[in-house]
């Protein structure tokens, strides 16, 4: 990002909504700094660092689908079938049965994307179905209700740190590097942003946006395969509803992050504040007393308030602007 | 408008690729499963055993014809879950010494749920946020709401709401009866002005208001139904397993918009109904059926019902398009 285009008062209004994702952000991390300062230090901001990548990966595909004017509900049975096959090819070295596993997971999008683009079925209903089939899949031709059979290299690797940053969230860093590049840099993630503005204007303008939508499918099943393997690393064992948060989780950080749900409005920076929100958020709660369900009254209060402060912020923007 | 275009230059030929037979598409593939499900377990047929699969089913159906008034108007709504396990941790922990008995604490109850509903009726409406992102944290409030007065399962349900769940009335099971009362009120209701309007505004709003319809009450109430049908749902399941689940109503939001789709109900809105989304309903019911039938385990069923969903849609999808060719 050039400085200049922060002088730019449009794009600043298009940056609104992200710069009040941090916003809240900040509010609740000088909330913490105040009341738990014990919860960013050593050992504890590691683990909720390690806490952030789960979330901000699946977001991420997320983001990605979303952007292009989609949904994906399967998230969460997707991220379960990538934490529970890791134990399935354990006849294979670790790097090529985790290559395997992102592949497949690539397949369940290219099938969520198929459906979506080719059978003209809703996102909501096609990636609800093929979710419903993963599960089914677990189900039925698993081997129990617990899988800890986490290859031992996997566990020792995502639970290391490089000095102060666990290895997960390095990995997240650098993919949250390379998918920011791609969309604010990238034919493809123009595409993605002028397919989920106005498809028929995209493909007026020589989109494919067949493919493009398609692609942002494979890329989520694959990231949530890849996150589940990373889960599953991390706890050392594997369970069928292991995915289940991460559904609510997964769109709620893209929201919290200022997209549009409508598509082709935000950014992944974006959802990375949404995802820290919820981390701290969470680890706010046993600091302030309050139970489960207090909290989730609390993420569903903080969203109302995260849509209407981005809001407020792309009316003050556009308003500099005239 | 397509299939009357084409209808015009292809003749009657063309209706079967246009969709005349789509509408009863539901009715023949419940009707199908039926007969193969009767076939390979005659024993179903006694009332009782009707009964009983019904009521089993019940919670799912309710949410969905509440679920249905909301995907009418093009929307859709998550909160559902959160106000169905409200309702269920309610009545487990409120009913019992309640000034009027049980029975006015039930009603209360769906009034709270209706009231739930007004909520995302106004964030939609006056507040302008999509029904997606405005119930997704609704149903994170009131699904909460219900872990903080019923941290996990438990509570007591009055016996006469047990009784009138499970119970019969004139030889029949009174699921049953449920059923038909669900029936008979949505052919009345479609009836009434205000069902005109509900279509009217799912099919096109600009034209609806150009109508002088104004858009939002309808949306408000529409949300008000779906409250209040999810709280039945969460007073339903209660009242069969006899305790409170306080996050039992999760499950149900997305196999409703399944059951809802699967009977032909159209995500985009304005066609569609509670008729139909009945049929839905039953379809997944007798395929879990015959699924067992074939001695086959009830997580199959959850892949041969999703598959069904695809199915379903994908072949209004193709049919439509080559008609409109």
């Amino acid at each position: 990002m050039r400085a200049s285009s922060y002088l730019n008062r449009s794009s600043l209004a298009s940056h609104a909504p992200t710069f009040a994702g941090y916003l809240l952000t900040l509010i609740l991390l000088l909330t913490a700094a105040i009341f738990a300062p014990y919860l960013l230090s050593g050992g504890n901001l590691e683990t909720q660092l390690t806490f952030a990548t789960f979330i901000g990966l699946a977001a991420l595909g997320q983001t990605l689908v979303i952007l292009g004017g989609g949904i994906d509900l399967s998230v969460p049975w997707v991220l379960a079938f990538g934490a529970i096959e890791l134990g399935n090819f354990s006849g294979l070295p670790d790097v090529l049965a985790i290559v395997l596993i992102v592949a497949l997971g690539g397949l369940i999008g290219l099938a969520n994307g198929f459906g979506v683009v080719e059978l003209g079925v809703p996102p909501i209903i096609m990636t609800l179905a093929v979710g419903g089939v993963v599960q089914g899949f677990l189900l039925e031709f698993g081997r129990g209700n617990l899988y800890s059979d986490v290859p031992p290299l996997v566990h020792t690797v995502v639970t290391s740190s490089v000095g102060p940053l666990p290895v997960a969230a390095i990995i997240w860093g650098l993919l949250a590097v390379a998918i920011g590049a791609v969309l604010s840099r990238t034919v493809l993630g123009r595409s993605i942003y002028a397919v989920g503005t106005n498809y028929r204007t995209a493909r007026l303008s020589g989109i494919s946006v067949a493919s493009t939508r398609t692609l942002t499918y494979v890329v989520s099943g694959a990231i949530a395969a890849f996150d589940g393997i990373l889960l599953a690393g991390f706890l050392g064992a594997a369970y069928p509803t292991i995915g289940a948060d991460y559904l609510f989780e997964s769109i709620a950080a893209v929201l919290l992050g200022g997209a549009a749900i409508e598509g082709g409005r935000g950014s992944y920076w974006g959802t990375i504040a949404g995802t820290l929100t919820l981390i701290l958020l969470t680890a706010l709660t046993p600091v302030l007393g309050v139970t489960q369900g207090a909290l989730k009254v609390v993420y569903g209060v903080v969203i109302l308030a995260g849509l209407y402060l981005a809001r407020g912020g792309l009316l003050i923007a556009s308003r500099g602007r005239g | 408008m397509t299939p009357i275009r084409s209808l015009e230059k292809r003749g009657i030929g063309s209706r079967w690729l246009s969709g005349g037979w789509l509408d009863s598409l539901p009715f023949m593939l419940l009707v199908g499963l039926v007969v193969v499900y009767v076939a390979m377990e005659p024993a179903v047929l006694d009332p009782s055993q009707i009964g009983l699969q019904l009521q089993s089913e019940m919670p799912l159906l309710l949410m969905a014809c509440g679920e249905c008034f909301v995907i009418l108007l093009g929307g859709v709504d998550l909160s559902v879950g959160g106000i169905c396990s409200l309702a269920s941790a309610l009545i487990a922990t409120h009913s019992a010494g309640f000034p009027g008995g049980p029975w006015l604490a039930a009603l209360c109850i769906i009034g709270v749920g209706a009231m739930a509903g007004v909520l995302n009726g106004l964030l939609v409406t006056y507040g302008g946020l999509v029904p997606f992102i405005a119930t997704l944290a609704t149903w994170s409030i009131w699904g909460g709401v219900a872990l903080v007065i019923l941290p996990t399962d438990g509570g007591t349900v009055p016996i006469e709401i047990t009784d009138a769940a499970v119970g019969s009335f004139a030889g029949l099971p009174n699921s049953i009866w449920f059923v038909v009362a669900l029936a008979v009120a949505w052919f009345l209701f479609r009836r009434t002005p205000f069902a005109a309007s509900l279509y009217a505004v799912g099919g096109d709003e600009a034209r609806a208001r150009l109508r002088g319809i104004d858009s939002n009450p309808v949306k408000i109430a529409a949300f008000a139904a779906a409250g209040g049908f999810a709280a039945a749902a969460g007073l339903f399941l209660s009242a069969e397993t006899t305790t409170g689940l306080p996050q039992a109503g999760d499950a149900l939001i997305l196999t409703s918009i399944a059951a809802i789709v699967i009977g032909g109900t159209s995500l985009s809105g304005g066609a569609g109904g509670i008729g139909l989304t009945i049929a839905g309903t039953l379809i997944l019911l007798t395929l879990g059926g015959v699924v067992a039938a074939l001695g086959l385990t009830p997580t199959f069923a959850y892949v041969v019902s999703s598959l069904l969903l695809i199915c379903m849609v994908a072949v209004r999808h193709i049919a439509t398009r080559l008609g409109a060719e």
